[in-house]
């Protein structure tokens, strides 16, 4: 009988995604590269000197575009442990661990580009407004759904654990959403996309390298797993 | 001067903001700030791959063996 297309999610799904996604990853990572170049170049030899700001208005092309990816990330994060715990795909989860340690860097670069950007401009690190204060619950989100992840042995358990704790967290995203200041009309928009499309590339290329890696983490008892990397496991004509 | 000073030179004329290197690594005074954001998350967009790169070599070396198979 053949598989439905409930059954191919749920069971074929890693190993075919696995090598889909190995195809997938030098095109992002040279467009990543690409973008960013672009990117700093904009951000440093054509945006011009802020009159109030002074140079450090440059922060603006890395700042922006990390806060984003850490918003971004964590929804596209939610998203895979909603469909995780509806279809009950192993796929989905792992997506879902994958994104979250790259979520937690670009958090952290949002929040130290923003404490650099803030001290001279503002003239503090760090105040304890709605804003910060939600971007550093979204850090302490990331860190607690990876702690919880290698702290359960049990990986369907885990799965599950994670995925209620990353939904319950997209309660703070309003909180970040609602408390930035719209500030489209007042930066540079072209070269702050650009660096955008450059870290939302990096983003997929590395969330789809490591989904590969906890695919093979995941199927390491299974037999193409092994006839992977290993010659004498490779299967013979079936 | 390197060719690099040259390169800004040759730029300045059109419309940028650098007459040299060190006015650039200066950034008006402002470099500390500046550069601590912009080599900080280069230094990070760098180490995420090559921590991943190890996760995956790990993976893949235990594979190799053939260990997943008993």
């Amino acid at each position: 009988m053949p598989m439905s297309i409930a059954d191919r999610l749920r069971y074929a799904a890693p190993q075919a995604f696995y090598t889909l996604a190995g195809r997938l990853v030098p095109w992002l990572a040279v467009s990543a590269v690409l973008a960013g170049a672009a990117g700093l170049y904009v951000a440093f030899f054509v945006a011009p000197t802020d009159a109030q700001q002074g140079e450090v208005c440059r922060i603006v092309f890395v700042h922006v575009p990390a806060a984003w990816m850490s918003m971004f990330i964590y929804v596209v994060m939610a998203f895979w442990a909603a469909v995780g715990l509806s279809l009950n795909t192993r796929l989905a989860f792992m997506m879902a661990h994958a994104l979250a340690p790259t979520g937690a860097m670009f958090t952290f670069l949002a929040l130290w580009t923003g404490a650099i950007w803030g001290k001279p401009t503002w003239g503090a690190w760090w105040v304890w407004d709605a804003r910060l204060a939600s971007e550093l619950i979204l850090l302490f989100l990331y860190l607690g759904y990876m702690a919880l992840n290698a702290a359960i042995d049990d990986p369907r358990r885990a799965d599950r654990a994670c995925a209620l704790l990353a939904l319950a967290g997209t309660l703070n995203l309003p909180l970040i959403y609602y408390s930035v200041p719209n500030i489209a009309g007042r930066m540079p928009l072209q070269g702050v996309l650009i660096m955008g499309a450059a870290f939302w590339m990096y983003s997929i290329a590395l969330a789809l390298s490591r989904v590969r890696c906890v695919i093979l983490e995941r199927e390491q008892e299974s037999e193409w797993a092994g006839a992977q990397f290993c010659s004498r496991l490779e299967p013979g004509p079936a | 001067m390197g060719r690099g000073a040259v390169l800004l030179e040759a730029r300045a004329g059109a419309g940028m903001s650098w007459a040299s290197w060190s006015e650039f690594v200066a950034m008006g005074g402002q470099g500390a700030y500046v550069w601590g954001a912009f080599v900080v998350c280069a230094v990070a967009l760098a180490l995420e791959p090559w921590l991943l790169a190890l996760r995956r070599r790990n993976i893949v070396d235990y594979l190799r063996r053939g260990a997943g198979q008993g």
